[in-house]
């Protein structure tokens, strides 16, 4: 049985993001490299949030007793 | 002759020495202090004095082996000098009347220094107060301890009793083999200095489950074996006298402990020279930093080339953060920093010495506290702004609302500044922040059932999409600027990769997307990301239930709307900015915002009847709480000051005659200052009163550590803040919704009184 927090997640709280995206690549007007543009901006700063969360975590670490 | 004379002198002297004995002598009733029986041995006094005896202890329970002060006040009597104050174990004229002989070992007298059951005094003046420490007998049961005192010196020798006594409980009702603690070093009343290592040894015959180290009341950490040591920074504390506590538990739940006294005699100078000495430096490193960053701000304009394109008076008033900073502005910047630097260096501090700096404890025995305390208040408070920040954004956009347009940029670059302190508060929570890599580290083992994931997930989703939303929507004013800024050409060359003139349609188009995403996700996540955590959990008396999200929803919207206001109205008056955040801004949003605090109230209303009716036994208590309890001093103001709102921003615009962009401002200050009490009081009772009533009621008071590190938060949003409006653009420059020339002939009415009304900045 799927858990809850999949289908809260992915199935319902995700579904207007994945719309955006595929609107965005889709939509007219179509531009692929300003839909490039925003995709990658958007993947690039949820890998930069994921990396500061690991680089906090590091640098926390040398303070902590 | 002259032998005569001597034996003359010494018989006058003798009688004399002899008579002025007693009143110098210690020895005053003939025995001194000592070990008594209650009867001297048959030498006592027996007549009855009118003296009053009485008996005190901070406490009548006990562990066994526990520490007991007793304390004895005599008053009335013989007015005599001479006071004997005796403590015994039964008013039975035997030895079994020793406090020893019951089990007790007295470990102080009143001299500090002796262990004796009988103290004399020679000052006796009519009213004296002694003090006796003992440790109580090893065994479960009730042990009584009398007073006696005999007067003497005076005239009549006289006695007192203090017949009823202290009965002392000694064990934990019945449970044999509780733990027996005894702190090995350091010694009671030792003088210490930097580290020290606290040593204890436990007795038990069954194992023991954990020892906790208290310091001053408070828990310091736990050990579950042996050894039973913990070195301890003296230097942490202030000079003078430090309780030192072991409390043993075994697995059967018996406990015991051991409590001492130290004297902590650090160095004075040398602590408080390395505090200032590292404030001291941090000082002047800004100072330092704000006039390099102050010169090269000041000189670069002049640089300019001669050849660029020129910005327009309307573009010169819109850039005015960019362009003429003035002193009060360098001084505001430097001030959040320098408030950021004491943030941080009390962080640092909080992260050496662990959460025991701040007011929060864990649930039930034997802390009694709550594990969540205002960091978590704030957090729900800057969520809420946020995200009512960017619904006022995205509907702006949405719905073309264009006379709301000057304050779209405010309420984007506010729902990330509030988010990024969303999230940097939740750091400050964790008591090993160092383990926030755990939350990445386990999300798919997570993510099926635990809400804390969801939050992660959507947290850094509305992140990411409201930096996104913000960026796309620059472009377009960054490419602009680009050559008319040449001192910012760098970065916003940076920023504009992959830029073309011809992309602004499907900008917008995106645009439109992401803030239609935005607006639904809010809708989606039922008001707000903090609902999930709180109504999803029954085991949680006062958060369980469906109306939290259309309920945080309206909060958040509140929230949101209201910083909003203040801040588009502190941008309007130091920029005068009159002709571009029309007053119908202020009107419209104010109108909005006295709804919402109407319908926050309605809710609360319904919340609370939920509560008082048939509701579980605590649901009513934390309803009692609020209403007529404890709380009641922050609920009803709350309810009157948002009423208040809702009254004033409703007739402000009918009422009365003239409409205030200050009165709109200080009423939405006034609802960010309730709101975030409003969240004190959601977080803070349910967290006190545990459904589980095996728990015991919880206390809370924050420390000046939390509310520094709040209030620090909030420093280095005004910071942030400010720093985007140094670089970037705080409202549409290429196309401003209104030029001087649109602006209506009520606005210009409204400028020139507003204009007469407020002062120069």
């Amino acid at each position: 049985m799927v858990q809850i927090g999949i289908i809260v997640v992915f199935g319902i709280i995700l579904m207007p993001v994945f719309i955006m995206i595929f609107a965005s690549i889709f939509g007219k007007p179509r531009d692929l490299r300003v839909t490039g543009i925003f995709l990658g901006l958007l993947g690039g700063l949820i890998l930069l949030g994921v990396v500061l969360i690991f680089l906090a975590s590091i640098v926390l670490s040398f303070l902590s007793p | 002759m002259r032998r005569s004379r001597i034996l003359l002198v010494l018989a006058l002297l003798v009688p004399i020495i002899l008579a002025a004995a007693p009143l110098t002598n210690a020895r005053l009733g003939g025995e001194g202090s000592g070990i008594r029986q209650y009867d001297c041995g048959s030498s006592c006094h027996v007549t009855p004095s009118t003296a009053v005896v009485t008996m005190s202890a901070p406490s009548l329970t006990v562990e066994k082996g526990g520490s007991v002060t007793v304390t004895v006040s005599v008053s009335g009597g013989n007015s005599g000098p001479i006071l004997g104050v005796m403590l015994v174990a039964s008013l039975s004229p035997d030895p079994t009347s020793l406090p020893s002989a019951a089990g007790w070992t007295i470990t102080a007298d009143p001299s500090g220094s002796g262990t004796n059951n009988y103290y004399e005094i020679s000052s006796y003046a009519g009213l004296v107060s002694l003090q006796w420490s003992l440790t109580a007998p090893l065994t479960d049961g009730n042990y009584p301890l009398f007073a006696r005192v005999h007067h003497g010196g005076g005239g009549e020798a006289q006695f007192a009793n203090n017949e009823a006594g202290l009965s002392f409980l000694v064990g934990t009702g019945g449970i044999s083999g509780a733990p027996v603690v005894d702190i090995i070093s350091p010694s009671d009343w030792e003088y210490v200095e930097d580290v020290i290592t606290v040593s204890a040894s436990i007795q038990s015959s069954t194992p023991i489950a954990y020892a906790l180290l208290q310091i001053d009341g408070v828990v310091v950490d736990n050990k579950s074996q042996e050894p039973f040591q913990w070195d301890v920074n003296t230097t942490e504390y202030a000079n003078g006298e430090l309780s030192l506590n072991v409390t043993a538990y075994d697995t059967n739940g018996s406990f015991g402990h051991k409590e001492i006294t130290v004297n902590v005699n650090n160095p004075e100078a040398e602590k408080a020279v390395l505090n200032w000495v590292w404030m001291a430096v941090g000082g002047v490193a800004i100072i330092l930093g704000i006039v390099a960053v102050a010169l090269f701000m000041r000189k670069k304009p002049k640089e300019e080339g001669v050849g660029e394109p020129k910005l327009s008076s309307t573009e010169r008033e819109l850039l005015a953060p960019l362009l003429n900073t003035k002193l009060p502005g360098y001084a505001l910047f430097a001030l959040s920093m320098a408030g950021m630097v004491y943030f941080i260096y009390t962080w640092y501090s909080l992260i050496i010495s662990g959460h025991v700096a701040t007011g929060m404890r864990d649930y039930g025995v034997p802390l009694s506290g709550t594990p969540w305390g205002i960091y978590i208040v704030s957090f729900i408070w800057l969520v809420g702004i946020a995200h009512g920040g960017i619904i006022i954004s995205a509907s702006i956009r949405v719905m073309k609302f264009e006379k709301y347009r000057p304050v779209a940029r405010m309420a984007e670059v506010l729902t990330c500044v509030m988010l990024l302190m969303a999230g940097l508060t939740i750091l400050m929570d964790l008591g090993k922040p160092d383990r926030i890599d755990n939350v990445l580290r386990y999300y798919w083992s997570q993510i099926g059932t635990s809400p804390f994931a969801w939050d992660l997930t959507v947290i850094l989703l509305y992140t990411t999409l409201s930096v996104t939303y913000l960026y796309l929507l620059m472009r377009d004013d960054l490419a602009y600027l680009k050559d008319r800024l040449p001192k910012f050409k760098w970065i916003y060359s940076i920023l504009l990769f992959g830029y073309r003139e011809d992309e602004k349609k499907k900008i917008d188009q995106i645009s439109w997307w992401i803030a239609l995403t935005l607006l639904v996700l809010v809708a989606l996540l039922s008001g707000g990301v903090i609902p999930w955590i709180f109504s999803l959990i029954a085991a949680q008396a006062g958060w369980f239930g469906a109306i939290q999200g259309p309920y945080y929803l309206i909060a958040a919207l509140s929230s949101g709307i209201a910083s909003v206001i203040v801040i588009a109205s502190i941008m309007r008056t130091v920029f005068k900015w009159e002709k571009y955040i029309k007053l119908e801004v202020f009107t419209g949003l104010g109108r909005v915002l006295g709804i919402l605090v109407l319908i926050y109230l309605w809710f609360v209303k319904h919340e609370q009847l939920t509560m008082q009716f048939a509701a579980p036994t605590v649901e009513h208590a934390i309803s009692n709480a609020l209403l007529t309890g404890e709380y009641a001093v922050f609920f009803w103001p709350i309810v009157a000051s948002l009423l208040f709102a809702f009254a004033y921003l409703e007739m402000a615009g009918t009422v009365f005659k003239k409409y205030s962009i200050l009165g709109t401002t200080i009423t939405a200050t006034i609802i960010l200052v309730a709101f975030w009490v409003k969240r004190f009081l959601i977080v803070i009772p349910s967290l006190r009163y545990p459904r589980l009533e095996l728990y015991p009621v919880g206390t809370y008071t924050p420390t000046l550590v939390e509310y520094s590190m709040v209030s620090g938060t909030i420093v280095i949003a005004a910071f942030l803040f400010l720093l985007f409006m140094k670089v970037f653009p705080i409202m549409d420059v290429k196309e401003p919704v209104t030029s001087p020339a649109e602006a209506t002939a009520g606005d210009r009415d409204q400028m020139e009184s507003d204009a007469q009304r407020t002062p120069n900045p």
